[in-house]
This record gives structure tokens, C-alpha cells and sequence, in this order.
């Protein structure tokens, strides 16, 4: 990041050290969880391209093989390509979570910043709201969605992002309050700045180290909510490929003596939460800097 | 020489440029230094200078990434050579430390007493003898109601009162060298005052030494015996206190006193030392100050002087011996009236 | 004595006490006045109330009694709507101590300039760039640095940015708030001399807030010493300052190192 405020005099004639190589600026782990990240979303979105065989087509002379070279991840119990399945589960499975990211860091940021912002009355009542919705655990949200609205990523999109605005809220309000007490919130406040110009032109820009890496942490939760909804039954329906739903049907394969299934999907979810950690655990280390 | 208390010899620091790879860049280059026992020191430089890494140097502290080589020698033990217990018993009896911000060094949720006797307790003293020993020491330290003090916590006490609290913390152990690293810079005036007239009574009455960091010349010459001025990672110059005031060798020494406004005087412009402070990495060619000394001359940028012995000190300037007696120094108000 | 430019009458500021303390009163009963073009300075420690009362002229703390004026108008400092803030802004303006946390790290000098100029709306005669150059030439800055962020720039440049942004809209008063205490002691000299030379080309007024003595005997014609919220003294700078009339002036004056000096310890017990 630059310019963090030392309390060392940093002079402008100060020669730039030797910058290290980029990667090694990132550090390793980071780099591999970008590459992971990486690979993983361009494959769910150029998925047609990519995916050797159509995720939906049965083949039941093919049914439950293990990897093989036609079939380098093996096939479900209706002999549906695994590999093509787990490219083309990657767009539910991944597409949900970040929706879900997306509403609730929008969300939690108008709440965060206003109740940071105004204080008083107006922080109380958000703060109760987020303290109260903060004690019901994610999972419910989805389910009384599921209840009110059916079954469907859709539904359990809403109920999830209802569940983790709360999460973004609080983080984000912490660090407003924080940002909030800089001289430079009171010069631009003392000019006659509006509150809302000061928070989208100053409090905003100077937080958003914080929203990503707080954004990318929830992240990791959100695929294993999504994913945990599918796996009930209550979020993805069959027959759309999804890894949630892979690890459930796989269970069944796993039992009828064919685990590659699961293990596929399972992995797949693992790494991408694994990656996701790794992200905002680098990406929080630079906020604190 | 060798009676010396505390002799450091050829001090440099260095550390790393970025966050990875293998450069290094010095922020302290060369340092001299001694302090007899019951002696005090002051060092004074501005941001940058590195004369707070060279009081941690004493001690041995440094940051992981921080490396230093020359030698740092204690009461004919080379510091740097230790072994931990060693180094242990060396922090906990013998030099103690006291900082610019003391809220940064207490636990904030022990009581002020716990965090006094913890050291005592530590070395066999039983708890009651501890409190007892801390009291007397609190009223030395001019805390007179010491027992209501030590039930609160570090947050209940104002800063003045809790430096206090460290400077008895400090002494508790009987150190012979005290290190103070700003300890009046967060303080007010008269606090300052009252925390300065602490060390200097705790020095007559307990002959302890002390290094006195800081970066006013005033308040180092007023309390210390000699003051040695620091400047990009080196010391420029060392004198006893009183000449450093009537008589700097170095234009530096000699721009920190004019460039500081008076109580007394009012100037037109105050006489100021252009540019700004640098680090030990940023220096040039030849002598770092150069750049910013009114009395530079081509010589001054090709060589780096070295700090030699002058009639009643040391100084590291080319021009020194010609410049003699003509610096001018807060005494005389700096020139312009 | 011409017709004051800034009035406070009985300025009063209490805290509410957090549960179970007492109410704080941080200012109690303070008067003063300033005339145009002076400099006044507030002298104190800390508790003194001394910024409390900076915070309150410019409206980052409400005064729970007393009056503040402007040429002969009071002026409405408890108002937090954007355009009585604004136009307060074109008065009256502040520097703070911190020249690290008072600029925003994300913003280059020309767009943290240009936010101040664009208070002024009348001011179209000459382009943002070239006002933006002026500005940055008026504190000794270069037009280089318009382009730079804070973290490229020192202590002591960014106090004179800082002070820039203070200055665009030609204020008839700049609060310094203990604006050279943060600095390295020969940027502080700098920056003491610039102060005044702007004093003398723009006739801008000061209510400069110190703990440092001999920093207030340099830039400032008269001054008031407060203690615990009231001003214990108030006169010419030279008269207070050399004649001190209250034992905690002279206190005050007792406790500044210079040559010959000694620290004392006062009788009284440390709070």
C-alpha cells in the first residue's frame, strides 16, 4: 500500500529500495491461491470451451468408472463426465457466493458507514439490528428463505446475503470509527464538505484495504454455505451441475464403490475455500501495515 | 579508557531495505561512545538520526531484520557477545530502560503495582518486602501516596505520573546505567521539569549513569554532563555541556541552538538550517551535512570526516579548527536582532 | 484598539462524565479577543482547555454556553449543515498538529488544494493549476509536488501543504493548533518563518495554540494563559511573558530548558 503514515520522517529525496521481484512481493502461498482462484473461475466461465463433454448428457454404459483417459475424473452414476461437471458446477457454485459477497459488502457498507458516520441514535438502532442478527447462525437465514420462497440459489442467495450483511456491517463500521477520528475527516469536515462526500470521497477510499480483505474472508464461508444448501437439497437443483450437489450424489456413488466422485468435489470446494483464506489472510496483513 | 562504564566502539546498524531481498541500508554508521560510571550523557539529533537505535543497541534490542556489528562493551563484558541468561541478567539488574511513551510499555490491565514489584518478586524478594521497597521508591520518585497508586490501573494515572511509575520501575532493580529514550517529549513543561529533577536527584543519590536521548540540545545540555549531537547515523559532536553551549565546534550543533526560538529574544526570521533531516542511507559523498551547512565548501562534499579529539571534546568536521569561536550559539541570539 | 475581528465571550465547554465520573468542565468561562491581522496565543498544558477551544471556533465541538463573533456578527458554530460549515470555512480556518494524519494519504496536493480553493466560488480568475501553483509557491513548496501524495513528502512539507490548504481561500483567521510542535526542531524554525511571512504579506490573523513558551514569545503580539479551563493571565506577549503577573505563568516560564537552566520540582503533588 502506499503512503501509510510512519512516524518516521520519510523524505523526499528518499532513493526507493531496490524493489524485490513482484512475486516475491506477493509471497508464495498468495500466488499459488491466486493461480488456483484464477484457473478455477476462467474455467467456470469459458466452461463450453473448456469442459470435454456436455455435463448433462447420460451415458449408462459408462456409469461409474473411475479416471480413465476418457474420462480423466471419472464418471456419476448416470455416467455423466465428472470433469465437465465440476467446470460447469464451478459457475453455480462459485457465481452464488459472490453475489452473496457482493450484496452484503454493498450492504454492510451503506449500514457500516452511516452508523459510524452519524453516531448517536442512528448508530444504537444499526448496531442492535447487526448484534441481533449476528446471534442467529447464517444457515437459518437460508433456510427460512427456503421456507418462505422455495428451494433455489435464489432464494438462498437472499437468505445468505441477509445473514452475512450483518458480518460486513460491523467490521466495516469498526473501521470507519476508526478512520472517522483522523484530522484529516475533521479538515475536510471543517471545509464544509457534506457528510456524504467526506464518507465517498475520504472515509470510503481509505477503508477499502479493509472491505476487500474482509470481503474475501466471508468469502470462503459463503462457498460453504452455498454448497452445505445444495447438499441439503434446498439450493441447486439437479440436474444443474454443482460441487455441493456432487459431493452428495458422489456420497451415494461412494457407497455403490465409486469415490471419485466426492472426492473431486470435496477437493475442489477445499481448495477454493483453502484459496480464498490464503487471499484475505495476505490481503488483511497488508490493512494492518 | 578501560574504567569506562559503558564503552561503545564503532556502532553501526543497518537495516533491511525492503521488505525481502538482501540489501541493507545503515541508519547508524561508526558511533563512539562512553559513559562513566555515575555519568550522564546526552544525546540529542532529530528524526532519522539514529540515536534511539543506538540506545537500543546498548541493550541489545533490535527488531528481528536488525544487525549491527562493532562492539558494545558493559563493564568489561562485550554486550553483543552474551548468552541469553547473560543478556537476561544484564537487562533485569543492571541497565534499565525508560521510554517516550510509558502507556506503550505497561500492561494495561495489571495494576501499577503488580507491574512494580513483578521484577522484585522475580528475583526472591517476598511480596510484602516488594511492596514495601516500591512504596519508598514511588515517594523518591515524588508519588507520596504510593499504596492508593499501586490498586490503579496504568489508564487511571496521567502520563506525568506514570512516567514516574517507570522511572521507579526503573531503579527498583539498582541498575548502574539508566537509558532514557525521550522520556519528557509526551510530557508538559513543567512535568518535564519535575521528571528531569527526579533523574537528576536519583543520579546524585544512587550514582546511577544515564543516557539521555533526545531531540531538544537545551534540555540535554541543561541535564547532562557532556551532550554528544547526532546526525545522519553519526556523531558529529561531543562536548561537555557546558562548552557545547558557549562554544559548538559543529555547525550543526550550532544551527539547532540558533534555529530554536527564544524565551527571551523576539527575531525578525529566526536563522534556520535549510533542508530537512536526513537518514544514515540517504547521505552522500562526504560529510552528510554538507548539503545543509551554511559553511560548506567543495572539500566538505569529497571526504567524510572523521570524529577527532578537539581541546575538550570531539568533533567530525573539515572546517572545525577554522570555524573556531565563530559559530554563533543561543547565548549570543544567533546574530539578527 | 480597532473593532475586534473575533470575539469569545464566556466560552464554556463541559463533557458529560462517562457513567459514574463527574461532568468534565474543559473550558470555563474563557474571553478573548482578537483584532485583524493579530496573532494571539493561547498558552497552556495539557487539560488547559486550549484546544478545546480551536475544536469549538471551527465547529468540531459545540460550546455548551457562551458566544463566539465575527466581525460584530455571532457567528453560528453549532450548526453542522454543510453551508453554514462552509461559510464558516471561508473565515476561518485550522491547521492541526499532526501533519501525518491531517492530510488524506490518498490524495495528491493538487486534488487536497483544489477540494480548499473550490470553497471559494467567486474565485475563477485564474485557472485551478495555476491557483494550485501559487498556493504551493506561497508556502515554499514547488509546483513538483502538486503531483505527489503525502507519503512522498516530509514532516515539515506536508505541514506547509497542510498550511496551503489553510491559506487558499485568504481565511481572516487561521487556528494553528499546535501546528510546529510534531516537527523536527530545524524544520520548526522553517516553518516558524514561513508563518510570519505570511502573516506579514496577507495580514491573515492567528490564534496560535502552544505549550511551547518560546515558540508564542516568536510568533505570536499577545497572548492568554490558561489553566484547567480558565485563563490565569492575558496581555502583551512580551509583559506576560517577562513580567509574569500569575505564579503559574512564571511557573510555566520557570519550566522552558535554556542555557543556565535546572530542573526544578514543584511542591505541589503530581495529579
Amino acid at each position: 500500500m502506499s503512503g501509510v503514515a510512519t512516524s518516521m520522517d520519510q523524505s523526499s529525496s528518499d532513493r526507493p529500495p531496490r524493489r524485490a521481484p513482484w512475486w516475491r512481493r506477493v509471497g508464495i502461498a498468495p500466488l499459488c491461491a491466486i493461480v488456483i482462484l484464477a484457473v478455477m473461475i476462467l474455467a467456470a466461465v469459458f466452461a463450453p470451451l473448456v469442459a470435454p463433454y456436455n455435463p448433462n448428457s447420460p451415458d449408462l454404459l459408462a456409469a461409474l468408472q473411475g479416471p480413465s483417459a476418457a474420462h480423466p475424473l471419472g464418471t456419476d452414476a448416470l455416467g455423466r463426465d465428472t470433469l465437465s461437471r465440476l467446470i460447469y458446477g464451478g459457475r453455480t457454485t462459485l457465481l452464488g457466493p459472490i453475489v452473496v459477497i457482493l450484496l452484503s459488502t454493498v450492504l454492510g457498507l451503506l449500514l457500516g458507514v452511516a452508523a459510524a458516520w452519524r453516531g448517536g441514535s442512528i448508530d444504537t438502532v444499526i448496531s442492535r439490528i447487526v448484534d441481533v442478527l449476528f446471534s442467529i447462525p447464517g444457515i437459518v437465514f437460508a433456510l427460512v428463505t427456503v421456507a418462505i420462497l422455495g428451494a433455489g440459489l435464489g432464494s438462498v442467495v437472499i437468505g445468505l446475503t441477509i445473514a452475512y450483511t450483518p458480518y460486513a456491517a460491523r467490521v466495516i463500521r469498526g473501521g470507519a470509527l476508526r478512520e472517522r477520528r483522523m484530522p484529516y475527516i475533521s479538515a475536510a469536515w471543517i471545509q464544509g464538505r457534506s457528510g456524504s462526500t467526506i464518507a465517498r470521497r475520504h472515509l470510503v477510499p481509505n477503508i477499502r484495504p479493509l472491505i476487500l480483505a474482509q470481503a474475501v474472508a466471508a468469502l470462503g464461508f459463503a462457498v460453504i454455505d452455498l454448497a452445505s444448501m445444495s447438499f441439503l437439497g434446498l439450493g441447486v437443483q439437479p440436474p444443474t451441475p454443482d460441487w455441493g450437489l456432487m459431493v452428495k450424489s458422489g456420497l451415494d456413488s461412494a457407497v455403490r464403490g465409486q469415490p471419485t466422485e466426492v472426492i473431486v468435489a470435496s477437493v475442489a470446494i477445499a481448495l477454493f475455500v483453502g484459496a480464498v483464506t490464503v487471499l484475505g489472510d495476505r490481503l488483511s496483513t497488508g490493512v494492518n501495515k | 579508557m578501560t574504567d569506562a562504564l559503558l564503552q561503545v566502539s564503532d556502532l553501526t546498524i543497518t537495516v533491511p531495505a525492503g521488505e525481502y531481498g538482501a540489501d541493507r541500508r545503515p541508519v547508524v554508521s561508526g558511533v563512539n561512545l562512553q559513559i562513566g560510571a555515575g555519568e550522564a550523557l546526552g544525546l540529542v539529533g532529530e528524526s532519522g538520526s539514529g540515536k534511539s537505535m543506538t540506545a537500543r543497541a546498548v541493550m541489545r534490542l533490535f527488531a528481528p531484520g536488525v544487525q549491527a556489528t562493532g562492539t558494545v562493551v558493559f563493564d568489561g563484558c562485550e554486550v553483543f557477545a552474551m548468552e541469553d541468561e547473560q543478556l537476561r541478567l544484564l537487562r533485569a539488574h543492571r541497565i534499565a530502560m525508560i521510554f517516550q511513551d510509558p502507556r506503550a510499555h505497561i500492561n494495561p490491565v495489571r495494576t501499577v503495582g503488580a507491574f512494580l514489584i513483578e521484577g522484585l518478586c522475580a528475583s526472591g524478594v517476598s511480596t510484602r518486602d516488594a511492596e514495601r521497597r516500591v512504596t519508598s521508591l514511588l515517594a523518591e520518585v515524588g508519588i507520596s501516596d504510593g499504596s492508593r497508586r499501586m490498586a490503579q490501573l496504568p489508564h487511571e494515572l496521567s502520563g506525568g505520573l506514570l512516567q514516574r511509575v517507570m522511572i521507579a520501575s526503573a531503579v527498583a532493580m539498582d541498575p548502574d546505567l539508566l537509558l532514557a529514550d525521550e522520556p519528557t517529549t509526551a510530557l508538559d513543561v513543567t512535568t518535564q521539569s519535575e521528571v528531569m529533577a527526579i533523574l537528576a536527584q536519583l543520579r546524585t543519590e544512587r550514582g546511577l549513569a544515564l543516557l539521555f536521548i533526545t531531540h531538544d540540545l537545551e534540555l540535554a545540555a541543561a541535564t547532562c554532563d557532556s551532550t554528544a549531537v547526532m546526525y545522519a547515523g553519526s556523531i558529529v559532536e561531543r562536548q561537555s555541556s557546558r562548552q557545547l553551549l558557549t562554544h559548538p565546534y559543529h555547525p550543526y550543533s550550532s544551527g539547532l541552538m540558533v534555529s530554536r526560538p527564544d524565551l527571551d529574544v523576539v527575531r525578525q526570521r529566526l536563522p534556520v538550517i535549510e533542508g530537512q533531516p536526513i537518514a544514515a542511507f540517504e547521505a552522500g559523498e562526504g560529510c552528510a551535512f554538507a548539503p545543509r551547512c551554511g559553511y560548506s565548501q567543495p572539500a566538505c562534499l569529497a571526504t567524510t570526516p572523521a570524529l577527532v579529539a578537539v581541546q575538550g571534546g570531539e568533533v567530525a568536521c573539515h572546517r572545525a579548527s577554522e570555524l573556531q569561536g565563530q559559530l554563533p550559539t543561543a547565548m549570543e541570539g544567533g546574530g539578527d536582532v | 484598539m480597532s473593532e475586534p475581528l473575533l470575539k469569545v465571550d464566556d466560552l464554556r465547554k463541559v463533557f458529560p462524565g462517562r457513567r459514574g465520573h463527574d461532568d468534565v468542565v474543559a473550558v470555563d468561562g474563557v474571553s478573548f479577543e482578537l483584532a485583524p491581522g493579530e496573532s494571539l496565543a493561547i498558552v497552556g498544558e495539557s487539560g488547559s482547555g486550549k484546544t478545546t477551544i480551536a475544536r469549538m471556533l471551527v465547529g468540531l465541538e459545540r460550546p455548551t454556553s457562551g458566544s463566539i463573533a465575527m466581525g460584530g456578527a455571532i457567528l453560528d458554530v453549532s450548526s453542522r449543515r454543510a453551508k453554514d460549515r462552509r461559510a464558516r470555512a471561508r473565515r476561518l480556518q485550522m491547521v492541526f498538529q499532526d501533519p501525518y494524519s491531517s492530510l488524506d494519504r490518498l490524495q495528491t496536493v493538487e486534488q487536497i488544494l483544489s477540494d480548499a480553493l473550490s470553497l471559494d466560488p467567486d474565485a475563477v480568475r485564474e485557472s485551478r493549476a495555476e491557483q494550485v501553483r501559487i498556493l504551493l509557491t506561497s508556502v515554499g513548496l514547488h509546483e513538483r509536488h502538486s503531483r505527489m501524495r503525502p507519503g512522498g513528502l516530509s514532516g515539515g512539507q506536508r505541514q506547509r501543504v497542510a498550511i496551503a490548504r489553510a491559506l487558499a481561500v485568504k481565511p481572516d483567521v487561521v487556528v494553528l493548533d499546535e501546528a510546529v510542535a510534531a516537527l523536527d526542531v530545524s524544520i520548526q524554525a522553517q516553518v516558524l518563518n514561513l508563518l510570519k511571512e505570511i502573516r506579514e504579506t496577507t495580514g491573515t490573523a492567528y490564534l496560535f495554540i502552544s505549550h511551547d513558551l518560546a515558540v508564542v514569545n516568536q510568533v505570536s503580539d499577545r497572548c492568554v494563559v490558561m489553566r484547567q479551563g480558565r485563563v490565569v493571565e492575558q496581555g502583551t506577549t512580551a509583559e506576560v511573558l517577562h513580567h509574569p503577573q500569575d505564579s503559574y505563568t512564571q511557573q510555566l516560564r520557570d519550566a522552558v530548558p535554556r542555557p543556565g537552566w535546572s530542573p526544578t520540582r514543584s511542591a505541589e503533588a503530581p495529579r
